[in-house]
């Protein structure tokens, strides 16, 4: 193998280290406890549905997509996903600091990009363990309170299927997205809050923005990919402008560009511990 | 040259408007040597700088000729055992060493392996289970140590890392630095106890106020600072007198007015017996004195701060 390989597969495993690093210490030992209980919230909603729901529902199965994509978009990606981001990634850079360990890492032999870059996949890790299997459980739990035949029947038809398969690449991307925007913003705020409240802010605004700065913005991506097309009257003034395709190739491109800022800020970073 | 020595050329630190340290000057061999100066002198700033944890503002540092920017190449030469006593939530001594040496690159089996015999080495085999946030303070240090020096690095930096340790702590952890020193290691350990490195160090860095104030063997420091004079700044109503008496004084080297007739900055070699002379000249006399007090802080002011009351050594 040559150096430059032989480099690029020790970086590569650097940050497999530090990625398996975070994750353990974020849901190690019960400490992810708080976060799985939060991110159990939708499907709670879910089984309290499937024990409300009147008979007269049970057998229309139409409304209940369009029901589930709702919930979906409303609830699980733009609040639950979202919060869980802000936790998880925010509090990546900005936790070891609070803790003052931070010094630990960048007393490795590893290039503080690669810390970073380590760091954002361990988060990302731990998010995808809690939020994927949260997703499923809300869509498996929306079909079955049509009866096991009946909703199963239909949940594992090819249609059935690729909504669900939609839905994780839908939080799958989330995490993604959101993951890098409040990475990048561990590295730079105190408050984690300051910058999620702002970005929130920034999300609703955004169908009413022009289309250059809804580039920036993670909902309006998922929402191009959602299996069922959501549509909420007059006030949804305009959906994503943006194809599938595309909406998801803006969002890999837009979170890249978060990591490299994110790594260019962490390899200029200094241990103070002083600001908090 | 540089190859094998730490070198600090004009590095200076501010955090904001305060002072970390100024135009640091300095050279360091292999061998044992110590990094001495009152608490806030900057021995903590000078450490983070060689370690790439802070940059400084103006100059440069080289680590046997490496760039403290450049983690990837220094740590794998390097050891830093840090004032801080704060740990990775939930780790074990023997979590914390393992996680170590993985991102050193060890395989896992290798990992455990030399984390084990890593913890027998500064004796805390019998709690390499336990979470370090339970551990006593020496037991802190001595995880630290061991964090520091489980790669086996060619250089160490220990700040103050004989705090928190008993006795008999500090005899075996002197003990193993010296023999890491012995093997043609660099070793820094910083103190503000000036006796606990004076002993044990082959040379020494004496800091003061963010600047080296002395720097080199131990015994030459001593001598530098013995034969340097101290200045001492006298208000009195007859300044001129008293110029003139404690000028004829055998170990006064000068004697300088200043402010017309009110004030004299006297040298002198030899503070204790200036003081007994200066009390003795003034009753005689009957001069009003205002105030006495150091005119510079130079090394010998550090010197005798940092040996507290044990009289300067002959
Ligand atoms: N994070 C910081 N923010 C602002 N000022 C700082 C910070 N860290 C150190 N200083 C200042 O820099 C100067 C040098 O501090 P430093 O910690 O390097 O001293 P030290 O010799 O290690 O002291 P000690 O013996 O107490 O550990 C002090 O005046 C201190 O107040
Ligand atoms: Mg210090």
């Amino acid at each position: 193998m040559s150096s430059g390989n032989v480099l690029l597969m020790t970086r590569l495993r650097q940050i497999r280290v530090v990625g398996l690093m975070d994750i353990r210490r974020t849901l190690g030992a019960r400490r992810g406890f708080g976060l799985i209980v939060f991110a159990l919230l939708p499907v709670a909603l879910a089984v309290l549905r499937a024990m409300t729901l009147p008979d007269s529902l049970r057998a229309d199965l139409g409304r209940t997509s369009t029901e589930l994509a709702n919930i979906f978009y409303i609830l699980q990606l733009r609040f639950i996903v979202y919060f869980a981001c802000a936790f998880l990634f925010v509090r990546s850079f900005r936790g070891e600091i609070l803790q003052r360990s931070l010094h630990y890492l960048f007393l490795a032999p590893v290039r503080r990009e690669v810390l970073a870059v380590g760091k954002y996949f361990g988060a990302l890790g731990s998010a995808l363990a809690t939020l994927l299997p949260s997703t499923t459980l809300l869509a498996v739990i929306f079909y079955l309170a049509h009866g096991s035949e009946l909703g199963l029947g239909l949940l594992f038809t090819s249609r059935g299927l690729s909504h669900l398969a939609a839905y994780l690449a839908a939080t799958a991307l989330a995490c993604v997205g959101y993951g890098a925007l409040f990475f990048l913003a561990g590295l730079f705020f105190r408050n984690p809050m300051i910058p999620a409240g702002l970005y929130l802010g920034f999300e609703v605004l955004a169908p009413f923005l022009p289309v250059t700065l809804r580039v920036l913005s993670v909902a309006q991506h998922l929402r191009a990919i959602l299996p069922v097309k959501l549509s909420w009257g007059p006030l949804d003034m305009v959906g994503s402008p943006f194809g599938p395709f595309v909406s998801v190739l803006l969002l890999l491109v837009v979170s890249a560009a978060a990591i490299a800022l994110a790594a260019w800020r962490a390899d200029h970073l200094e241990i103070t511990y002083s600001d908090g | 040259m540089s190859a094998d020595t730490i070198v600090f050329e004009s590095v200076s630190k501010f955090y904001g408007e305060v002072l970390g340290v100024n135009r640091i000057e300095l050279s360091i061999e292999a061998g044992l040597t110590g990094l001495v100066g009152p608490n806030g002198s900057g021995k903590s700033t000078l450490m983070n700088l060689m370690t790439g944890l802070l940059m400084p503002d103006r100059g440069t540092i080289r680590i046997l000729g490496i760039d403290p920017g450049d983690p990837e190449t220094l740590f794998r030469t390097v050891g830093y055992c840090t004032q801080w006593d704060t740990f990775p939530p939930g780790a074990t001594g023997e979590t914390f060493l393992v996680n170590t040496l993985l991102l050193h690159g060890e395989s896992p089996g290798r990992a455990r392996e030399k984390a084990s015999s890593m913890l027998r080495k500064v004796g805390l085999e019998d709690a390499e289970r336990r979470q370090i946030a339970a551990y006593s303070k020496g037991m802190k240090q001595r995880i630290k140590l061991a964090h520091s020096l489980c790669h086996d690095p060619r250089v160490l930096v220990l700040d103050e890392p004989l705090n928190g340790l008993d006795p008999t702590g500090r005899a075996e952890i002197i003990e193993l630095f010296t023999a890491l020193a012995a093997e043609g290691r660099h070793v820094l350990v910083s103190s503000h106890i000036l006796h606990e490195v004076d002993l044990i160090a082959d040379s020494v860095v004496m800091i003061h106020g963010g600047k080296v104030v002395a720097e080199g063997a131990i015994r030459e420091v001593r001598e530098e600072i013995i034969d340097k004079p101290i200045q001492v700044l006298i208000r009195c109503d007859r300044a001129r007198d008293l110029a003139a008496r404690v000028f004829a004084l055998e170990h006064v080297v000068q004697a300088r007015l200043l402010d017309g007739d009110f004030s004299v900055v006297v040298a002198t070699r030899d503070s204790a017996n200036f003081f007994l002379d200066l009390a003795r000249i003034v009753t005689d006399d009957q001069l009003t004195v205002e105030s006495v007090m150091p005119a510079d802080e130079n090394v010998r002011a550090v010197y005798d701060y940092l040996i507290g009351n044990e009289g300067v050594p002959t």
